[in-house]
């Protein structure tokens, strides 16, 4: 187990130098239980806020170009 | 004829075919106008349809299209009629006397194009040598306004390298950032489109950003076509991917009235035009976007006609799937599908 693990983490290392990554980032950056709960909070949170701000949710989250008013409505106004 | 319960709550509208730029990654050619661009007039009633129908963003798109005279007057009219509206441009014609324009119709975002962190890579890309100039100083005047303001990079082979560089530009500017993936359509040839590694690189980067900056330091995002359901990265776009929303609460409006899902798809996804029927009829048309309104799991092509996810996910990026398989529902640039590939194989 611990072998496989240690062979994804290699390429995923690989992967990232393309790009100057570094592998402690790297690792850091991968999916965690708790970034998986918080994307599923946010996401209720913006199920519930959306509507409330604009019927159909955050106008500019679907797939055209992004808002900085979208990143306000999703974190708070940061 | 039935009413749909769908709202094209999202709407891209071509103004223009009409563009001051050549960009090698242009998936609709852009360069001259469309013959029989709508008019005002038309473009006018066609917001009051989008109006009726319950959209509320609509994003002005071109080609360029500061370069209709008119841009401003669709503008005011949107918001006029409640809605919100957005300018998609590629920044060379923004001036202080169009950030005068834009204060007063305070849009939901102006994005600009940036695709290189040097002036070389992004001129070349955008076939005009005074491109990164002009780019750099209409993200000064946007944000000097307090204008919100988004930079979308559109990335490929030449310019994968570049995003550490325009990273470091946007850090602590307020500027969102939207990184996508160039798909070969159009004017972009296949050759240059990255390979599955190269765009997993590019997906890794963006987590790694998400983690390493807080969202106030750097805004930053990966396009629809940056996904899906990965059993390593944690979701780097702005939310879990529901699928393709073509037809379902997005639109796209070509600039001579044909209608689409979404604009990126190509012509045999045209499902009319407003000259012949309005766009409300187009939209509640109970034979339009079947792709996406009447998906069924079947539907699905590829590899993701075995994944879990599938019924959900509906095939990744329609676009991307028909763009590479020349099929729908199955697009093979899935981060989970590569990681089967590269990484646990």
């Amino acid at each position: 187990m611990n072998k496989k693990i240690s062979k994804i983490n290699t390429k995923l290392t690989n992967l990232g130098q393309t790009l100057g990554l570094d592998k402690t980032d790297i690792l850091k950056a991968r999916r965690t239980t708790r970034n998986i709960i918080s994307m599923a909070l946010l996401t209720g949170i913006f199920l519930l806020l959306g509507h409330i701000i604009m019927p159909g949710g955050p106008a500019g989250l679907y797939y055209t170009g992004v808002s900085i008013k979208d990143f306000k409505i999703l974190f708070g106004g940061f | 004829m039935f009413k749909t319960n769908n709202i094209p709550i999202s709407v891209v509208w071509e103004t223009t075919l009409k563009c001051n730029m050549k960009c090698i990654h242009c998936g609709s050619s852009a360069g001259q106008n469309r013959r029989n661009e709508l008019t005002t007039k038309e473009g006018l009633k066609l917001c009051e349809d989008l109006n009726k129908l319950g959209t509320r963003l609509i994003s002005l798109m071109g080609g360029e299209p500061l370069l209709r005279k008119d841009w401003n007057i669709f503008a005011h009219h949107i918001k006029n009629l409640g809605m919100n509206v957005t300018i998609m441009s590629n920044g060379f014609l923004i001036d202080e006397k169009i950030i005068s324009e834009l204060l007063k119709i305070d849009p939901y975002a102006v994005t600009i194009s940036l695709d290189g962190g040097t002036k070389k890579i992004h001129n070349n890309i955008r076939g005009l040598d005074t491109s990164f100039d002009h780019c750099i100083n209409s993200l000064k005047l946007l944000t000097d306004a307090n204008l919100p303001t988004t930079v979308i990079t559109t990335i490929h082979k030449q310019n994968l390298k570049e995003l550490p560089i325009i990273r470091d530009f946007l850090l602590n500017k307020g500027i969102a950032w939207q990184i996508q993936m160039a798909t070969p359509f159009g004017r972009f040839p296949r050759n240059l489109m990255l390979s599955k590694e190269e765009f997993y690189s590019a997906a890794l980067f963006i987590s790694t950003l998400k983690k390493q900056y807080s969202i106030k330091e750097l805004p930053v995002m990966g396009a629809h076509n940056f996904g899906y359901h990965s059993k390593i990265l944690p979701n780097i776009m702005l939310l879990p991917w529901i699928g393709c929303q073509a037809g379902l609460t997005t639109l796209g409006i070509q600039s001579d009235g044909s209608i689409k899902g979404c604009l990126s798809l190509p012509d045999n996804f045209i499902e009319g035009n407003i000259r012949k029927k309005s766009v409300i009829k187009i939209w509640n048309d109970t034979n339009s976007f079947s792709y996406n309104r009447n998906f069924k799991k079947d539907d699905l092509t590829g590899k993701c006609r075995n994944c879990k996810h599938g019924k959900r996910c509906r095939g990744g990026c329609l676009t991307v799937s028909k763009s590479l398989t020349e099929k729908n529902h199955g697009d093979p640039y899935c981060l989970r599908l590569i990681e089967d590939e590269i990484l646990f194989s």
